[in-house]
């Protein structure tokens, strides 16, 4: 019988540790197997480097990982094979979703922003979440699991703050914000100091950062870029400033509203009140607009949800027909063609704010225009 | 004749647990002695297939462990437990209707000795 010195059986533990037998519990296993096959099969005089090779090798097909691989797979919970596809059909969904949704959205066809949230829901709330709880049991390390949580929750982040800013939800700045510095500031220094501490995974480790830094700083970028200068905001305020000013000078040289002008501008300040709340939190624009940077987004929703707005706009209607029908020349009618109030109600939420408060600012400047036209003729 | 892995893939739990059963309590290497034994060196457990299993075994709750160290090596002795049993049982009963089976399906005549 073949005695097998303290040497050796270092050796041998060594040896399958190295070829990737990493559960403990099944290195004392395999250790005392293969000393066991050496002790009963090879003769007193016989040669250990020889015979060692010789017994591991049957232990395998094409490597000794198999075994630990094996008995991951078999201790891995149950359900792990539902999960899993669960995670890949999900994942599937999420991207079919994606393509959809921003085809649609490049055509302008109904269907875009439910098919994108749907993506990102699924995305945000099935796929990473059965990512991580699938990749967290494969991960050997806490600080592996770590960044694998971490990568998750910024993916999350990631994916709600586009959500966000898609649907105009308020706190999407924020949100982004604080997707970016997770993401630069905890994600990246987590992931590059775990794996560059490794010596298999530190290229892939600096290759990998160099391109989420990049990435990230790209995608910041190209963010900034789109946001244009707010030309149309002033154009707008240049309007109303405008409007504001022969409104002052017609009070200067005499008041010569009559009440049909009153309701009309009534309900014009009212409908610009409401719609420029929204945007500013504030219902009129102040004089000293320019300095404040005051910016109005483009939004297609103009009808905010009470219908506040919708009889304000009625009233808008009946007032400027009744104004029309009193006028003796064309000249002086408020032209309602190509504005507000020849959009039809179920169209309204198609006009974008800008359109609805340059109309009514138009509609006011006829109004101003008219009643400028006798003063200017007296002179 | 040596039977081939995928045969032996869906017996292999029975055949741990029987002769776990049978033996009370054995280590690894001693399973693989056994198994060579009693079927005239027919069926080789691998190392591959035996220690996943025993140690998913394990997992489930079927079997104890103890250590016992050798020297510089520790040796761990597996044994039934409660559950473990009545596990054993049944596997063997399902095995045996499961064989019963496949003589009718497959039209195997008993061999005359």
């Amino acid at each position: 019988m073949y005695t097998i010195t303290d040497e050796q059986i270092d050796f041998i533990l060594a040896d399958i540790k190295k070829n990737g037998i990493d559960t403990e519990d099944l290195q004392l296993n395999l250790l005392d197997h293969i000393c066991c096959i050496l002790e009963h099969e090879v003769s007193s005089d016989g040669d250990f480097d020889a015979s060692y090779k010789r017994v591991v090798r049957q232990f395998y097909k094409r490597e000794l990982s198999e075994i630990e691989e094996e008995t991951k797979q078999l201790l891995q919970f149950k359900n792990y094979y539902a999960m899993k596809r669960l995670m890949l059909i999900s994942g599937a969904i999420s991207a079919a979703a994606f393509i959809g949704g921003s085809i649609l959205k490049i055509m302008a066809w109904p269907g875009a922003s439910a098919l994108l949230f749907l993506g990102v829901v699924i995305l945000s709330f099935l796929f990473l979440p059965l990512l991580v709880l699938l990749k967290t049991r494969e991960a050997d390390t806490r600080r592996n699991k770590l960044v694998l949580i971490l990568g998750a929750v910024v993916g999350i982040l990631y994916s709600m703050s586009t959500l966000f800013a898609m649907m105009h939800w308020p706190g999407a700045t924020s949100l982004w914000l604080t997707t970016v510095i997770m993401s630069i500031g905890v994600l990246v220094p987590t992931y590059f100091f775990t794996g560059i501490r490794q010596p298999e995974t530190k290229v892939n480790t600096i290759v990998t950062t160099i391109l989420l830094v990049s990435a990230t700083g790209l995608l910041f970028t190209m963010l900034r870029i789109r946001q244009p200068l707010p030309l149309q905001t002033y154009n707008y305020i240049k309007n109303e400033q405008l409007l504001k000013k022969m409104q002052r000078n017609l009070n200067n040289v005499g008041d010569t509203n009559n009440k049909l002008v009153a309701d009309i501008n009534t309900a014009c300040d009212s409908l610009k009140g409401i719609i420029l709340n929204r945007d500013i939190a504030r219902t009129t624009i102040p004089d000293d607009a320019e300095q404040k940077e005051i910016i109005i987004a483009e939004r297609n929703v103009f009808m905010p949800e009470t219908s506040e707005a919708f009889a304000l706009l009625e009233k808008l209607r009946v007032a400027v027909s009744a104004y029309n029908a009193a006028q003796t020349t064309n000249d002086n009618k408020i032209s309602t063609a190509h504005t507000v109030l020849e959009i039809a109600p179920d169209k309204l939420n198609t006009c974008t704010n800008f359109f609805v408060l340059n109309s009514l600012t138009q509609m006011q400047l006829s109004l101003v225009s008219n009643a400028q036209h006798p003063v200017l003729t007296m002179k | 004749m040596i039977f081939s892995t995928e045969l032996l893939k869906g017996t292999l739990k029975t055949i741990v647990l029987k002769l776990l059963d049978d033996n009370k309590r054995m280590y690894g290497y001693e399973i693989t002695q056994k198994v060579k034994d009693l079927t005239a060196d027919r069926i080789q457990l691998t190392e591959g297939s035996l220690y996943p299993t025993l140690h998913a075994l394990e997992a489930e709750g079927l079997l104890t462990t103890e250590l016992e160290y050798i020297g510089k090596r520790v040796r761990k002795y597996y044994s039934l437990s409660q559950t473990g049993k009545t596990k054993s049982a049944e596997k063997v009963n399902e095995l045996a209707a499961f064989m019963e089976t496949m003589t009718i399906l497959l039209d195997i005549k008993p061999k005359i000795a």
